[in-house]
């Protein structure tokens, strides 16, 4: 590998293990995508803001890559200069177009208050942005309202150099040898009408932390758990008015990824997650929340031991690794990668819940933050996905779909509402 | 502001409930009192434009001909070989429209025209033009009504999909009965039909079978569960 710049940034890097299947199947029309919002409680600075994208791209030279296609794998090539920032649009997360955002994997965006950015998800996770988004809102108010920042995990020091560790291929590092991804169930799919192409329904909830954690000590559960089993329950109540003979229901498994960075205590600013499926199988009749509360208590404390984990990051790190597999060339890899992950990606997941966690910003930013939001892009099989993320007592669930009904959506809500916990919608949709 | 079928609050911007869409019931001017969350601008992905690759396509195939006449030419000195690679390309051009338009029914008109141009073209420069005008012609003819047809079919929106395909296996057993009077038209000057009646009766019987199947459920289930692979 060649240097550039200063003489450090690598020239180019392979993908890591979790992204090797993105570039597989990009298009014109589908790309992986996510999104991490911050809304200010002012209008956006645009000029301000360069500056401050100025300073901080270089103190995250991971983001500062572009795709390029080999002859056996796709890898990420040293990408100079900066992305531009554009205005944002009522439909958020439509495939990137590389060649108009400067070869860069990453977009921002900016209408009125609200800062997004949309990453390709080769580049980095949710955290990942995460940090880059709130590194970037930390300096724009820095420059803006001249504030003093104490940098933190999630914050970082954008005038600091960037770690060797940052940028390392964590997978590789913790996979042993023991390979195990699981049987994969076929799971109940949310079916309905589908909206056009080029739309994506965002429904978010702003739900009170304190109210949601009292009603989950009830149940002796964790937040996420709680959410979880509130999910499966809305989606049940959905499978029993479309699927009348119990035997003939499938599992709803959903789909809960988990940071390793964690498990691991790494800080790596490139993909490093894993899954964990947790499922109730309606064909045995109907579940309390009760029932469900404690089967996904059960099957994610199971599940999250790191040994399992372990075995799930070994299977895709070692897949990859394959002497037959790797001497296959990229264009012929390209479409049976694409194939098989449109035949199974999704199959084995009802839904995914992706929770970022609770965002503790330095005290300086707090006054000047309103929000902060997740969501994730289309996905091929499912209709929708949700997420969540925590920041002043606040909890921004999120639903996005790409279907008309919204009924999964209403049911989970109204069920939260029925528990005594207000809920503020905010939409994309109603306006 | 409540929603007042969900019991959600909602955020000032909106109009509707996006939950269960009952409009919300406001009386003040709202577009001048509260900021929107989102954008009001929709984002298109860019659409290929097929109407310039089709018409992109055309002109190097124009090119390709130019270049195929002009050689033709130099060498023989006259226009012999280029017409049948003329036809050909014309053809191709043809069949192409198939990647690039959207009206399915044109491309096969399209289609029809530039394959009897193709074979008028090979049966009039080899003296042939009996067999292409009482033989291939119809053939082709009888093709190309037969997949105006099946797309006609297919196509149609409503109808249970084993209704259709029993029908178009009707279709299918006419277009041999029609390719064998051809034949016999052309060799005897008379039809006799033979091999197509034996061929078309069990694809009729099969035909109606399926045809009544698809109207008895419970038999389908049955059939569906005996005959699973």
């Amino acid at each position: 590998m060649k240097n550039v710049n200063d003489g450090r940034i690598p020239n180019w890097i392979k993908l890591d293990n979790a992204a090797t299947i993105y570039p597989a199947t990009l298009s014109r029309r589908y790309a992986a995508m996510f999104r991490v919002t911050v809304t200010f409680d002012k209008k956006i600075d645009i000029k301000i803001l360069e500056e401050a994208l100025n300073n901080v791209i270089k103190r995250f030279p991971s983001f500062r890559y572009k795709l390029k296609s080999g002859l056996f794998w796709c890898y990420l090539k040293f990408n100079k200069g900066c992305p531009a920032i554009t205005k944002d649009y009522k439909n958020p997360l439509l495939p990137i177009n590389f060649k108009e955002n400067k070869n860069f994997m990453f977009r921002i965006r900016v209408f009125e208050k609200r800062l997004a950015i949309e990453i390709f998800h080769a580049i980095t996770d949710g955290r990942g942005g995460l940090i880059f988004l709130l590194t970037l809102a930390g300096e724009y108010l820095r420059l803006k309202e001249n504030i003093k920042i104490e940098y933190n995990d999630v914050v970082l020091n954008p005038y600091e150099k960037w770690k060797e560790e940052e940028f390392t291929n964590q997978f590789k590092k913790y996979a042993r040898n023991i390979k195990d991804l699981g049987k994969k169930w076929k799971a109940f799919h949310i079916k309905g009408t589908n909206e056009n192409r080029n739309m994506l329904n965002i429904i978010t909830g702003i739900i009170p932390i304190d109210k949601l954690k009292k009603r989950a000590k009830e149940y002796d559960c964790t937040i996420t758990e709680y959410i979880v089993a509130l999910l499966i329950d809305s989606v049940q109540d959905i499978q029993e008015k479309k699927v009348k003979r119990p035997e003939k229901r499938e599992p709803i498994i959903i789909s809960v990824p988990i940071d390793l960075r964690k498990v691991y205590n790494c800080n790596t600013l490139r993909n490093f997650a894993s899954f964990i499926n947790v499922s109730v199988d309606t064909k045995y009749g109907h579940y309390k929340l009760q029932e469900i509360v404690d089967e996904v208590k059960c099957k994610m404390k199971l599940m999250f031991s790191e040994k399992r984990i372990n075995a799930k990051i070994t299977s895709t790190v070692r897949l990859p690794e394959n002497f037959f597999i790797r001497i296959i060339p990229m264009f012929i890899k390209k479409h049976v990668m694409n194939f098989s992950e449109w035949l199974y990606g999704d199959r084995g997941c009802t839904t995914v819940f992706s929770n970022l966690g609770n965002v503790n910003l330095p005290k300086t930013m707090i006054p000047f933050v309103e929000e902060i939001g997740f969501i994730i892009g289309k996905s091929r099989g499912k209709s929708g996905s949700c997420t969540c993320v925590g920041y002043n007592n606040k909890l921004f669930m999120t639903f996005s779909s790409k279907i008309k009904e919204t009924d999964f959506q209403r049911l989970f809500f109204t069920k939260l509402v029925e528990l005594g916990i207000p809920v503020e919608i905010e939409s994309n949709k109603g306006e | 502001m409540y929603c007042v079928k969900c019991g959600v609050k909602l955020k000032k911007s909106l109009k509707r409930c996006p939950l269960c869409n009952t409009p919300v019931i406001m009386p003040i001017n709202r577009e001048e009192e509260f900021d929107t969350v989102y954008s009001k601008v929709v984002e298109e992905l860019k659409h290929i434009n097929y109407n310039y690759v089709g018409n992109l396509i055309n002109l190097v195939l124009i090119v390709l001909a130019l270049i195929v006449l002009i050689c033709d030419i130099i060498i023989t000195r006259k226009i012999t070989w280029s017409i049948y690679v003329l036809a050909s390309l014309y053809y191709f051009s043809c069949f192409i429209q198939y990647f690039l338009r959207r009206n399915i029914y044109l491309t096969h008109f399209v289609n029809l025209l530039g394959m009897e141009v193709l074979f008028f073209v090979i049966a009039y420069l080899n003296n042939g033009m009996s067999w292409y005008l009482f033989l291939v012609s119809p053939f082709i003819l009888i093709l190309w009504l037969y997949i105006f047809l099946f797309t006609l079919l297919i196509k149609r929106k409503k109808g249970n999909i084993l209704r259709k395909f029993s029908v178009s296996l009707l279709f299918s057993s006419y277009a041999l009965m029609a390719i064998e009077s051809c034949i016999d038209l052309y060799k005897y000057n008379k039809v006799e039909l033979g091999w197509s009646i034996y061929a078309s009766l069990p694809i009729t019987i099969i035909s109606a079978i399926i045809f009544i199947i698809s109207y008895n459920k419970k038999l389908f289930d049955e059939i569906k569960q005996r005959l699973f692979i």
